[in-house]
């Protein structure tokens, strides 16, 4: 399966312009809500109709804007899964799941049995869909996807609405199935973790464009942009210029601060204005001696603990920008964070990515 | 279907001192409100008939109440508090004679059928071609008085030789509603609907997109018109008055400014 | 628990709550006491133009609304939909025959299709055909007044469908007939029987458009409420008679809500 999209779509003040590639492989879209994921999906599906470009699916247009080609949602055989399942709350679950087979009615019943057994679901078949427990009815949207030869997985945050056990398990599952079946997935979501935990390509979606697609290890590690890195969680963020650059490493100044950073995005030169990210459990905090590079003395400003981690906001002792620091308890506990205030920070060239400056900086 | 009392009607001297004579303390004045339930086909002459009434006897307010005969009959006797009953045939005051709502009744008025047809239209130009197939024929219902008498003058013609037996069928099967009372059979007629309904001669003249054919005397009825007090009224003498205006000279007159007959004294 | 004296508000409400259904009640006790109390009220219950009058009411008002189920269910869901260009002004249009007196839609009726309408003179003229006095007269002047007690319902019941629903059913191949019939009618099936049969009791009460478009005559186009008309005004069935008519139309109308209440009931199950 292979899908080719590219499109323009305007819904009032919002518009929608994305080029995504697919696969036999789950491609997530990720991105804040409104950034146009489920969207992106509906225009796929056959829902909304795009302005302008194309939907290609192994070869077949499904759309095409400029050759008026517009094939009907029901002939396009897309497996589409919504966080809200819309079960058809009147029909048993097998009809729910035999709900557009052709065959008489054993026969789409049987079918119906094939694909519920195949998702761990039996005996719920005469059931009414308000009956099931969350993760039943998950299962019953997926089965009913999944019982017809579909050429295309568009699943939109469909495990948003269910505990983290049943996710965990149902993301364990779709990995079995997608693999099994052989069949693309698009998966949109707004969970970090889920994204990297099913993504074989992550697409990152932002205001109705895509900021940024590739392998989600890559994205990870070299976000394009400043947008990129904060949708992707990175807590340490600064505006600074290039002051040298060398075969291995280029030197940033930020503020009194300059630092060696060993990732950066190519075709940068001296003097240009650039973002650094540092992600805020990248960072170390050390005893002893001053590291070769990139060590500064900061003091504890604020600290606030979430769960088994403390987040602590130190300011370097030469002035600059705060620092955020991630760490979890137990070296929290072994250093005895909790009492020193004043650190020697270290940040391993290796964690800093430089990219060139985008956007205004946040005060 | 009130008249103002207080219209400036002009009263001649001679019925202003009536009136104040009437109303000598050592009998019931003739004074107050009435209630005149009427047949519909009176509808014109009695709204002139009440105006002058209300001039005559100063202080008197006539409250008119236009239906079929039939229809007022059975509010009477369902206890409406009408003051005078005005029937357009004997039956319907029978009825209310029955019950003892009326003591008695008098003819005040003769009138006679004539075929409506609207102006212009030659689907019916005699009595017979009423029998014509695909007309489009309306009569008042049974029991509305105009409906009767309507269907004993088709009675005749079938007994005579010029029309013969299955005349009243043929008649019959052309008829496309009964309707509630003469002026809504006239209606039918007024909006083209039909091609021709039986209704008084005396109705012709309120539609002026209507137009008569006659109707042989041989096989037309003379409609009369009853009067009557009622028991269940209010003001005996004030509708004592009034029946005895409509049946005296100024009634009479303006009963046959619309085309009705006095009965023979 | 523990009795209280009833507060002076509390009787005040029980006491205009029992004035008020004691006047909707003894009207029809009246009716029935009338039916029992005259004999002549039982024997026109027997009567065959009882039987005639309700031969025509059922015929009628079953077309009528058949035909109000045919072309109002559409016009309701494209309504629900606002998928129809000018469909404020029809929303509006459908108000009116609720809101006017049943004879202003008849006169207007006549203006339509009577022999000198707008549409029923050219009609009539190339065809030779005319609508008024017909059975078809009255089954058009019930339409007229009552279809649109249908689309509203119908309308209210697809609007609580919910799109996605429809939306998805799509995606998994199912045409659009296919959807409307299985997922939207069934979702909206209560108020779409509610609406049908609130459409059906408007029908059957229907008179003064059909008075007035269709005329009165037994057997043809003199419906129940039509025969009591005839009959009180002096018809040969006379005050029993219009009594029977009465009854038996109370009778049907109230199978008939009955029936609304058991929809309703099930709907909500």
């Amino acid at each position: 399966m292979t899908l080719d999209a590219a499109f323009t779509l305007t819904a009032g003040r919002f518009t929608l312009d994305v080029a995504i590639e697919a696969a036999d492989e789950i491609v997530v879209l990720f991105g804040a809500s409104g950034a146009g994921k489920s969207l992106t999906l509906r225009a796929i599906a056959g829902l909304v109709r795009p302005d302008r470009g194309h939907i290609t699916v192994d070869g077949e247009v499904l759309f095409d804007a400029a050759a008026g080609v517009d094939i009907p949602v029901e002939a396009r055989r897309m497996g589409y899964v919504v966080q809200e399942l819309a079960l058809f709350p009147h029909l048993p679950v097998w009809e729910n799941v035999a709900f557009a087979l052709a065959g008489t009615r054993p026969d789409r019943r049987r079918r119906a049995g094939v694909a519920l057994a195949a998702l761990g679901l039996e005996g719920v078949a005469d059931r009414s869909p308000g009956t099931l427990s969350g993760g039943q009815r998950q299962r019953v949207a997926l089965a009913r996807v999944l019982v017809r030869d579909v050429r295309l997985l568009l699943l939109d945050e469909p495990f948003s609405a269910l505990d983290d056990a049943i996710r965990r398990a149902l993301r364990l599952e779709l990995r079995r199935l997608q693999r099994e079946l052989g069949r693309g997935a698009l998966f949109v979501t707004h969970d970090l973790r889920e994204a990297y935990l099913l993504a074989d390509r992550l697409v990152v979606l932002d205001a109705g464009r895509v900021l940024q697609a590739g392998a989600p290890d890559e994205i990870f590690s070299r976000p394009h942009s400043r947008r990129v890195a904060e949708l992707l969680g990175v807590r340490n963020l600064y505006r600074g210029r290039v002051l040298a650059t060398a075969p291995d490493s280029i030197e940033v100044e930020i503020g009194p601060l300059r630092w060696r950073c060993a990732s950066w995005e190519a075709g940068l030169a001296v003097g240009d204005a650039v973002d650094v990210a540092v992600r805020s459990e990248r960072v170390v905090l050390r005893r002893g001696d001053r590291p070769a590079v990139n060590g500064l003395d900061a003091t504890i400003e604020a600290e606030e603990a979430y769960g088994a981690n403390h987040l602590l906001h130190l300011r370097p002792q030469v002035g600059g920008p705060t620092i955020e620091v991630d760490m979890p308890a137990r070296p929290y506990e072994v250093l005895g964070v909790a009492t020193k205030k004043d650190w020697l920070v270290e940040i391993p060239p290796a964690d800093l990515h430089v990219m060139r400056a985008t956007g205004d900086v946040p005060a | 279907m009130a008249c103002g009392g207080d219209t400036a009607a002009p009263a001649t001297p001679s019925a202003t001192t009536t009136a104040s004579a009437a109303t000598t303390p050592t009998a019931p004045p003739v004074t107050g409100e009435i209630i005149v339930s009427a047949a519909s086909s009176l509808t014109e002459a009695f709204t002139d008939t009440v105006k002058a009434f209300e001039a005559k006897y100063a202080g008197t307010k006539v409250t008119l109440n236009f239906a079929s005969s039939a229809a007022l009959a059975t509010q009477v006797n369902e206890g409406s508090p009408a003051d005078v009953f005005a029937s357009a045939d004997k039956a319907q005051m029978d009825n209310v004679k029955a019950e003892r709502k009326a003591a008695s009744g008098a003819v005040f008025a003769l009138n006679r059928l004539v075929i409506a047809k609207p102006k212009g239209s030659t689907a019916v130009a005699t009595y017979a071609d009423l029998a014509k197939p695909n007309l489009k024929l309306v009569l008042a219902a049974d029991g509305v008085p105009v409906g009767n008498y309507a269907i004993q003058s088709l009675a005749a013609a079938e007994k005579s030789v010029a029309f013969g037996a299955g005349f009243q069928t043929k008649v019959m099967a052309n008829v496309k509603s009964r309707e509630a009372n003469v002026r809504a059979v006239l209606t039918k007629v007024q909006l083209g609907e039909a091609d021709a309904a039986i209704v008084y001669s005396t109705d012709i003249a309120t539609a002026p997109e209507v137009e008569p054919v006659a109707i042989p005397d041989a096989y037309n009825v003379t409609a009369e018109y009853f009067i009557a007090p009622l028991t269940g009224g209010k003001n005996a003498k004030t509708a004592a008055a009034f029946v005895a205006f409509v049946r005296g000279a100024e009634g009479q007159a303006f009963l046959t400014k619309r085309g009705f007959t006095s009965p023979p004294r | 628990m523990t009795l209280r004296r009833p507060s002076g508000i509390t009787l005040a409400v029980v006491l205009l709550a029992t004035v008020f259904a004691l006047f909707f009640l003894l009207p029809f006790a009246g009716l029935i006491w009338r039916a029992i109390e005259d004999p002549r009220a039982r024997e026109a219950l027997g009567d065959p133009a009882v039987g005639t009058a309700l031969r025509v009411s059922l015929i009628t008002t079953l077309i009528s609304v058949a035909l109000s189920l045919l072309f109002g269910t559409p016009v309701a869901y494209l309504l629900a939909r606002r998928q129809i260009p000018g469909g404020a002004v029809l929303d509006a249009l459908l108000d009116l025959p609720i809101v006017l007196p049943p004879t202003v839609a008849g006169v207007a009726l006549l203006t339509a299709f009577g022999r000198r309408g707008l549409l029923g003179e050219p009609i009539e003229a190339f065809t030779g055909l005319s609508l008024p006095f017909t059975m078809l007269a009255v089954i058009v002047a019930q339409t007229f007044v009552a279809a649109p007690l249908y689309v509203r319902a119908a309308r209210a019941g697809f609007e609580a469908v919910d799109p996605e629903l429809e939306a998805i059913a799509r995606t998994l191949g199912a045409s659009r007939a296919h959807v409307f019939r299985r997922i939207t009618i069934p979702l909206a099936r209560g108020p779409l029987l509610a609406g049908a049969v609130l459409c059906w009791a408007r029908a059957l009460g229907e008179l003064g458009a059909t008075l007035i478009f269709a005329g009165s005559l037994a057997g043809r186009t003199q419906t129940l409420p039509l025969a009591v008309i005839a009959a009180f005004e002096g018809g040969p069935l006379g005050l029993p008679g219009a009594v029977a008519l009465s009854l038996v139309l109370l009778a049907v109308a109230l199978l008939l809500l009955g029936t609304l209440r058991l929809v309703a009931k099930r709907g909500l199950a």
